[in-house]
């Protein structure tokens, strides 16, 4: 037994001195331990530093040049601030949207529907966002079936076939950062074997999704998304 | 009795099981599944729990239940001096397979004081469970070792939700045992003496010849789960422990257990018993599953493919005239070597015409090379002007370009955040092999030579020794490789012993064979600095589906010489076909360059097929380090992230008496990938083989950088498998 503790010991030792170089991705004990050691600074330094909640004002706001979406993963509680990525269209309706952070996640959007997410583990690797957005076109009632492909731990993405609904919930005034918007709140509940899920989102006037509240899959959950600029 | 001395090839199990419940101690912070998480988590509701034997099942008898599918548990139990640490793997839906090292204190028997010993169980689920049927499973235990565990079982289990209004689900388990679980024991008058099959007294051989004989007795007992946490066991034991009673291990005084189990975490549960009439005993059970990483793997997301201008907006950019330029190859290869560095990718080799290019990279980052590809394309979409519409993409393993993927540039523009989008890619994408040579290639200017190196600790350590179960030595290891023209290679790595026990056994070899391995012990003595390799190797394609090596050194830690290979696999095959010849001479056991007298010609004709679903196998045919001829056949059962679990053995024309103990060789192999536990995409894996005891016969050279793995890896099979991440 005195032993084996002297050999953790001496383990443990060697964590902190292990080298290597090159390109050749080698194998050893000690790639592996390098990459340990890596992964337990990062974490320990994410917990020394939490990630201060940013305070963001439409002032700040102003002072940029491009656009802004404010996304939180209720699960977790974090928040991130996200910038455009892209923009696209393609031969299904919907303009699409990729919005970035700078640490490498994505969050894509087709008209405010969420479609996928990437960078954030278990992903929504890709999403048919057809009947909702037909139905927060039509200001209201529509629905039909929507297909969610999402991302596993065995390189593969499994496919979650969903019945949705979407039902008028009411005129609302919303706050985003110092201003207020008239809106119409839509609710989007879809039916699967995982159970049910609700999307709400809540549309301005000229067919706008400036907020909601989005199911990205069972290990995500929801993300509350706001457009602030 | 030899020295058990186990093979490693990167890590150590219990290394291994050591980071797996660190990682687990920090997934418990975690929030348990919610309930509409069925599909992809784990509940811990839907996982039985574990016995003393580490099967699923009550206390020390069995139940009827399946694990989930692909799952491992690792239980730890201990009672009355009796120690069982068992691994456990549902290695088909229905197959339950489980490897065991068990003690038994002051035992006094077979001439130890402390008796240890490993043993193998299989139990399959011969009917599932259904709305008025239990299930019903047919187990043996312990049927291919010396046979003190050794017992044979039917038995039903029926799960009631709610029963009788009563909180939480109960299980009621009943079945009839032969051998250990019936009354008299395994030695039991009626049950044929346990000969070990046709092997005489070495065991390690089915012992098919008492399953089911003797004597029958009844047992019984239930499990209520009463909520999320707690669960209440009570069993009525047929195991008589009559050896164990005889020789003074335990009392046994009455034929009820019963304990309460803790669900401390989704993957750890605890529990605490009253066994017999007589005995506390304690049970720890870890269930991991493959499917289920410890840290879901996150990739910083990749730049939204770059879309062309179309022709008609923009003519003037799809003009193809720059392809007459002498520079431009060099000049798009100088553009795309940084972009390709920065998605962990390097370029190998690029060659472009006016439509289409062939981009030829390695990949450094990710285990899945469907990722890979994904980015390689997106870096062709982003650099190459218009006019190239083909991207031929391949992947390219230690200088062999492996496989030719090809995509067309608008189908990557157009499909990217289609609702299905990597099916459609898939349908659109071609695969196939690649040429050995490519043609009016460009490649890095300091494409050779690369200098590799790694200095750090290393722990090799070595089981199942009965007088210590557990050994090790540990110190640093250096090693450098240097590949100073495309295909070849000089390599090499030298272990200093620092601390250990390796060599502290006293325990020789008795082999009648020649000692190819047992002689283990005598090159842990031999020196604390060692030269583990020095070789020189060169590997090529000799045709577009075929793939040769040559290595000559230090191959191993116990011999040296020279090896070839040649192997032959399509990328859209399921089968490859392989043949291995080596001339090699046994290494002095002072770890320097000298050689001993034993000389061997060794080789192998070998057949790899991929069944599907991820079940793999591998027949191998030769004659084996000891001059014995005969051959190994592996099944293994391999996840698409990585994760692999297989099991071989190996029969020869050594007869089991001449084998020794355990009969043949046999073992476990396993390799998990390293992102499973970190979350971070890397390539690196933890694999290990374990061997319940190594022998002489039926051994196998070990040689560095065999061809059949470094190529399938990025084949077709495996690409299309994996492809779910090509956008990512």
């Amino acid at each position: 037994m005195k032993h084996l503790t002297k050999i953790c010991a001496g383990l443990c030792l060697g964590l902190l001195a292990a080298c290597s170089g090159g390109e050749d991705s080698s194998n050893s004990q000690t790639a592996v331990l390098k990459e340990l050691r890596t992964v337990v600074k990062e974490n320990r330094k994410s917990r020394k530093a939490p990630a201060t909640k940013f305070q963001i004002t439409r002032a700040i706001l102003d002072l940029q040049t491009v656009g802004s979406l404010e996304v939180t993963v209720e699960s977790t509680n974090q928040t991130a601030y996200l910038i455009p990525g892209a923009f696209r269209t393609d031969h299904l309706p919907g303009k699409i949207a990729v919005w970035r952070t700078i640490t490498g996640e994505n969050v894509v959007l087709r008209d405010g529907v969420l479609i996928s997410t990437r960078g954030l583990g278990r992903d929504l690797a890709s999403s048919d966002a057809s009947a909702s957005l037909r139905a927060i076109k039509a200001r209201g009632n529509g629905g039909g079936e929507r297909r969610m492909q999402v991302r596993n731990d065995v390189n593969g993405a499994f496919d979650l076939l969903l019945q949705c609904e979407t039902a008028v919930v009411g005129n609302e005034s919303i706050d985003i950062i110092e201003l207020r918007f008239q809106t119409l709140h839509l609710r989007e509940t879809c039916q699967s074997t995982l159970g049910t899920v609700r999307n709400d989102y809540w549309v301005n006037q000229s067919g706008k999704v400036l907020q909601s509240r989005q199911w990205a899959g069972p290990d995500l959950g929801y993300l509350k998304i706001r457009l602030l600029k | 009795m030899p020295l058990h001395r186990t093979t490693f090839q990167a890590f150590t199990l219990k290394t291994a099981k050591r980071i797996a419940v660190m990682c687990a101690a920090i997934a418990m912070t975690g929030q348990l599944a919610s309930a509409d998480e069925k599909s992809t988590r784990l509940l811990h509701k839907n996982q039985p729990s574990q016995n003393f034997y580490g099967l699923p099942g009550l206390i020390d008898m069995p139940s009827a239940e399946a694990l989930p599918d692909g799952q491992f548990a690792v239980t730890l139990s201990y009672f009355a001096g009796i120690s069982r640490n068992t691994i456990t793997f549902q290695a088909t839906p229905r197959l339950t397979a489980s490897f065991r090292y068990a003690g038994t204190k002051d035992f006094n028997i077979g001439g130890f004081v402390d008796y240890r010993d490993r043993s193998f169980d299989i139990r399959y689920l011969a009917v599932r469970e259904k709305r008025y049927m239990p299930a019903l499973a047919v187990g043996l235990q312990d049927f291919a070792g010396t046979g003190i565990y050794s017992g044979e079982y039917v038995v039903a289990t029926k799960t009631f939700n709610n029963p009788l209004s009563l909180p939480g689900t109960i299980k009621v388990t009943a079945g009839v045992g032969w051998g250990r679980l019936a009354d008299g024991g395994v030695f039991d008058p009626a049950r044929p003496r346990f000969t070990g099959g046709t092997s005489g007294s070495n065991g390690g051989s089915p012992s098919y010849d008492t399953w089911f004989r003797g004597k029958a007795s009844p047992f019984a007992g239930i499990e209520w789960q009463v909520n999320d946490r707690l669960g209440l066991k009570l069993e009525y034991s047929s195991d008589t422990y009559d050896r164990e009673v005889r020789q003074g291990v335990l009392e046994r005084k009455s034929n009820v257990n019963f304990g309460a189990e803790y669900q401390y975490s989704e993957r750890v549960r605890l529990g605490a018993y009253y066994l017999y009439g007589s005995e506390f005993g304690i049970n720890a059970q870890i269930q991991l599953n493959p499917r289920r990483a410890l840290n879901p793997l996150r990739i910083s997301a990749p730049r939204a493919v770059v879309v062309r201008p179309t022709r008609k907006a923009n003519p003037e950019a799809w003009r193809t005239d720059w392809a007459q330029s002498a520079s431009a190859p060099t000049q798009l290869r100088d553009l795309l070597m940084p972009e390709l560095q920065n998605q962990g990718l390097k370029l190998y080799a690029l060659s472009v015409t006016a439509s289409s290019a062939e981009l030829r990279f390695i990949n450094q980052r990710y285990q899945s090379d469907s990722i890979a590809v994904g980015r390689a394309a997106r870096s062709l979409a982003r650099i190459l002007p218009p006019s190239v519409e083909t991207f031929k993409l391949v992947i390219v393993q230690n200088d062999l370009p492996v496989s030719l993927v090809t995509i067309r540039r608008s189908d990557l523009e157009a499909l990217e955040f289609q609702p299905d989008a990597a099916d459609a890619l898939f349908a659109v994408t071609g695969f196939g092999d690649a040429t050995p040579q490519l043609v009016g290639e460009v490649r890095p200017e300091d494409a050779t030579p690369k200098f590799s190196y790694s200095i750090g600790p290393y722990v090799d350590p070595s089981y199942f020794d009965p007088d210590k179960p557990v050994r090790a030595d540990a110190g640093i290891r250096a090693a450098a490789s240097y590949k100073f023209a495309p295909g070849w290679k000089l390599a090499g790595s030298i272990k200093h012993r620092l601390i250990g026990n390796i060599g502290d056994s006293t325990r020789t070899s008795n082999s009648v064979l020649p000692r190819v391995r047992t002689n283990g012990l005598l090159y842990s003595q031999g020196s604390t600095t060692r030269l583990s390799q020095l070789y020189l190797s060169k590997q090529w394609k000799p045709g577009n589906s075929t793939y040769a090596r040559v290595t000559a050194g230090y191959l191993e830690q116990m011999f040296a010489g020279v090896s070839g290979e040649l192997l032959w696999k399509p990328s859209a095959s399921r089968l490859a076909l392989g043949v291995e010849a080596n001339y090699v001479k046994q290494r002095d056991f002072d770890g320097a360059f000298g050689l001993l007298d034993y000389t061997v010609a060794t080789g192998h004709v070998s057949a790899y097929y991929e069944f599907g679903n991820g079940y793999h196998g591998q027949l191998d045919v030769g004659r084996y380090l000891a001059g014995d001829i005969g051959g190994t056949v592996t099944l293994t059962r391999e996840f698409r992230n990585g994760w692999a679990v297989g099991g071989f053995f190996t029969l020869t024309d050594v007869s089991s008496a001449d084998f020794g103990e355990g009969s043949f060789d046999k073992g476990i192999n396993l390799t998990i990938p390293v992102n499973w536990f970190l979350g971070k995409p890397t390539q690196r894996t933890i694999s290990t083989t374990i061997r319940p005891i190594q022998r002489d016969g039926g051994a196998r050279l070990i040689v560095p950088g065999r061809l059949y793995e470094q190529v399938r890896g990025a084949q077709k099979k495996a690409l299309s498998s994996d492809w779910a991440r090509v956008w990512e």
